[in-house]
């Protein structure tokens, strides 16, 4: 498999930026030396040019006047008497001032044989009094400036100069001479250096012959030689008058020497004051032929010649690449730095994920375990969350669940009781329900649940939380032990009905036929099966009590009336105690008037059972603004006092004498305790050994809510008062 | 003389009612089930004392189905029973009276005498 990288791969790499940074610096100095190097071209290339065209300029402006001078010669030739004003006109025809700035000047040098230098000097002086020919010592042959035009003062200091005195300028008219072509003469001072300061000077002459035709021969040369029309330049005058000199690069400069030595001897011209540096990139000489004279043409450049864009953007390129390299390492190292730390915080985050997770998971295994359901719903009560275990129990996935209602799959008879647990959450308080839930497959099953919601910051529940069991079976077993208790008693007292029924019958004929003995047998058989019975309905109630299961059936009944019926229920059975009937309740009682009957016998059963002696038990009735109370005294045994507290628990008997025991499982005041707590009532006992007992109870009237009070008005449960 | 259809699966009661009613001067058919129920129905008896709890059928259903027939729902029909929540049940169901188990006898002839007069 071939890897390949993206750019953000590269990043992550702490060799990058330094990779960038070198990369940068390397592409700047190359582009640096690129651009320096075009700039060196481009700058050569406009060396070259300079200095070619200063060569051909100065040939050409030489030509120039190396073509007047033949001109000249060409006009003496012609007319070997030119008087003064014809050469005036000659020269004045030309414009030399204005068209030719680089000449000092056109001029006639006249050879004159020793023999008629005389007569010469005598005609000139005719012309310019003050002439002479100069220097005046003797020698075969004269040579004489006779005419100098424009003649002005610089000029005539030429007029009757013999050149051929001087060796530079000499050389240069025997050259001429010989060659019949112009030639010029070496580096000279001129004549007309009169004021100011000196130039370099030299002079090109034109040789003038007699007769007719070009003389062929050196000899013939010689011998027909009239004179020279000439020119002396200034060199400076002459090289400053070259038409490009001016606009030229400031950079650029140029040197011109006389012959091939580079001296300040030899040096005609220079274009700037100082001499070319060491350090000059371009250079370059050149060999001249100027009308017959070596010449050497020296060019060069300054160091910071071409300000061209390309020089200019060496700095910038450098500086600015640099700058951007730097900036781009920078970048990149930041970049690195920030993905190490963004490495580091994704480590930290991936450790308190893991650990997040671990604790989540933890939570989510005990929710998708357990047995028990565990839901979110939304206010509405639809599912938000269903636990997997719902599948097991319901049939029904976590899926099948989500946004339905939970009333949906509630009993219709429980949707009111469910609906209303629900409402509960939605202020804050908890709700606990059992109902019957829709299995998938249709059948119902038991569900015990509770709920409560979670609430934001300002206290409003959003969502609750519901966690419910399958109760089926504890409910069925619980049916099964109710069943069984149910029949269990139905077994027991099946029998003693039907021998209560025959036992009752054969009574009743034995007194029809007299047999009073019979009879009382029967009727004491009789009062035994009325306490087995009483004991198989005490077991079964402690057995709902010990289950919760005890109900109460209220109504609203009359105390009174229950206790005078009970009260002479139960003086039938005693023929040896007197049960008197006391006091009066004012209002009507709330609760299950059977059991609180049931109390009332237990209470006068035991008066009876623990007063052997005693004749009288007294029921006293009475009632407060809040309670009815109910008083059962007998002149019994009493009871100790530290017995007295335990006398409602479970399976307690009080002890008599010890020739006295006294029947019974110790079940009545225990059931009897539990009958009245469970009506919010009290019981009590006030005894003393030997002092007889009182047993009390009260039991709470019941408030009437308004709409009772409104609908039945007030005095419908208070009680006439006889 | 009056007729009472007494409904009880238990023998030993059965017998000792016979007896006792019997003895008062009462005309007593006798029924275990559901079919010996209808056909002492069809004797036209002045009372049905119901045990509640007949083998294999509730006494409430029977009461329902006696009420429910035209020929029969003028019959009173007294509960029996020894379910100590007996007189709930009478209340719900469609009973005129209830007589716990074990009764006296004095008693259970004064009911009788009360819905037969």
């Amino acid at each position: 498999m071939k890897t390949t990288y993206s750019i953000t791969e590269w990043f992550t790499r702490e060799w990058f930026a330094f990779f960038i940074l070198i990369l940068g610096v390397l592409c700047t100095l190359v582009f640096a030396v690129y651009a320096n190097q075009a700039a060196l071209t481009k700058e050569e290339i406009q060396f070259t040019n300079f200095s070619q065209r200063t060569q051909e300029t100065m040939l050409n402006e030489l030509d120039t006047y190396i073509a007047l001078l033949r001109s000249g010669s060409g006009l003496l030739e012609a007319n070997e008497d030119v008087t003064l004003e014809e050469f005036q006109t000659f020269v004045n025809k030309l414009g030399l001032r204005e068209r030719y700035p680089g000449v000092q000047g056109l001029g006639y040098s006249k050879a004159i044989p020793a023999d008629e230098l005389t007569q010469f000097v005598a005609d000139m002086q005719e012309v310019y009094p003050e002439f002479a020919l100069t220097p005046s010592f003797v020698r075969e042959q004269y040579f004489s400036i006779v005419y100098i035009e424009p003649l002005d003062e610089r000029n005539r200091q030429a007029l009757g100069f013999d050149m051929s005195t001087e060796a530079s300028r000499w050389e240069a008219m025997q050259r001429a001479r010989d060659t019949g072509q112009p030639a010029a003469t070496g580096k000279v001072r001129l004549r007309q250096e009169v004021e100011g300061e000196d130039q370099a000077g030299f002079l090109i002459y034109s040789p003038i012959y007699s007769g007719n035709g070009e003389p062929l021969t050196a000899q013939e040369r010689n011998d027909r030689l009239l004179g020279y029309v000439y020119s002396p330049f200034r060199a400076a005058n002459f090289m400053d008058s070259l038409p490009f000199v001016q606009p030229t690069n400031p950079g650029l400069h140029f040197a011109v020497y006389d012959g091939n030595i580079l001296s300040a001897d030899t040096l005609l011209y220079r274009s700037t004051p100082e001499h070319k540096l060491a350090t000059s990139p371009f250079y370059r000489t050149t060999i001249l032929n100027a009308a017959g004279r070596t010449w050497t043409l020296e060019t060069w450049s300054t160091p910071n010649f071409g300000e061209s864009l390309e020089r200019e953007l060496v700095p910038i390129i450098l500086a600015g690449g640099l700058t951007i390299s730097f900036l781009l390492f920078l970048l990149a190292r930041s970049q690195y730095q920030a993905l190490l730390e963004a490495q580091r915080r994704s480590a930290e985050l991936r450790v308190s994920q893991q650990e997040l997770r671990q604790s989540r998971g933890q939570y989510q295994l005990v929710v998708e375990n357990t047995e028990d359901l565990v839901n979110l719903l939304d206010m509405e009560g639809r599912y938000i969350y269903a636990s997997p275990s719902h599948e097991k129990i319901s049939g029904y996935s976590s899926e099948d669940l989500l946004d339905k209602s939970l009333l949906d799959f509630v009993h219709e008879e429980d949707q009111r009781k469910v609906e209303k647990e629900l409402a509960k959450i939605v202020t804050g308080k908890t709700a606990k329900a059992v109902y019957r839930f829709r299995h998938r497959k249709g059948h119902y099953i038991t569900m015990e649940g509770v709920g409560s919601g979670i609430s934001d910051e300002s206290g409003i529940p959003y969502v609750m939380v519901t966690t419910s069991r399958d109760i089926s079976q504890r409910v069925e077993l619980e049916r099964r032990k109710d069943e069984f208790i149910s029949i269990a008693s139905h077994e027991l007292k099946t029998p003693v009905t039907s021998i209560k029924a025959y036992a009752q019958y054969l009574r009743t004929r034995f007194q029809r036929e007299g047999d009073v003995q019979s009879s009382n047998l029967l009727e004491k058989m009789d009062h035994q099966l009325n306490k087995l019975t009483v004991l198989i309905s005490d077991l079964l109630d402690v057995t709902k009590i010990e289950a919760g299961k005890l109900q109460m059936h209220r109504e609203y009944f009359d105390l009174n009336v229950l206790a005078s019926e009970i009260v002479e229920e139960l003086q039938r059975t005693t023929d040896t105690h007197t049960i008197a009937l006391e006091g009066q309740v004012n209002r009507k009682l709330y609760g299950d008037k059977d059991r609180i009957g049931q109390v009332l016998i237990n209470f006068l059963s035991n008066a009876v059972k623990y007063s052997p002696e005693g004749k009288v038990v007294k029921v006293h009735l009475s009632s407060t603004a809040t309670h009815a109370k109910v008083a059962v005294q007998d002149q019994g045994i009493g009871i100790a006092p530290d017995k007295l507290r335990k006398i409602f628990s479970r399976f307690f008997r009080v002890d008599g004498n010890k020739q006295e025991t006294f029947p019974g499982l110790g079940l009545g005041l225990y059931i009897s305790a539990q009958i009245i707590r469970r009506q919010k009532g009290k019981i009590w006992v006030e005894s003393a050994p030997g002092k007889g007992s009182t047993f009390c109870f009260t039991l709470p009237f019941r408030k009437r809510t308004e709409k009772e009070s409104r609908r039945k008005g007030k005095n419908s449960l208070e009680l006439k008062t006889a | 003389m009056k007729k009472i259809l007494v409904a009880e699966d238990d023998s030993a009661i059965i017998d000792a009612l016979t007896l006792i009613l019997g003895a008062e001067g009462y005309e007593v058919f006798t029924a275990k089930n559901e079919a010996q129920i209808e056909a002492g129905l069809a004797k036209n008896p002045d009372l049905l004392l119901l045990d509640i709890r007949l083998s294999g059928i509730d006494g409430r259903e029977i009461c329902k189905m006696v009420k429910a027939d035209n020929r029969y729902s003028n019959i009173p029909v007294l509960f029996m029973s020894a379910n100590p929540d007996l007189e709930e049940i009478a209340k719900e169901a469609c009973s005129d009276g209830f007589i716990r188990k074990p009764f006296e006898m004095s008693q259970l002839l004064a009911k009788l005498h009360e819905y037969l007069s």
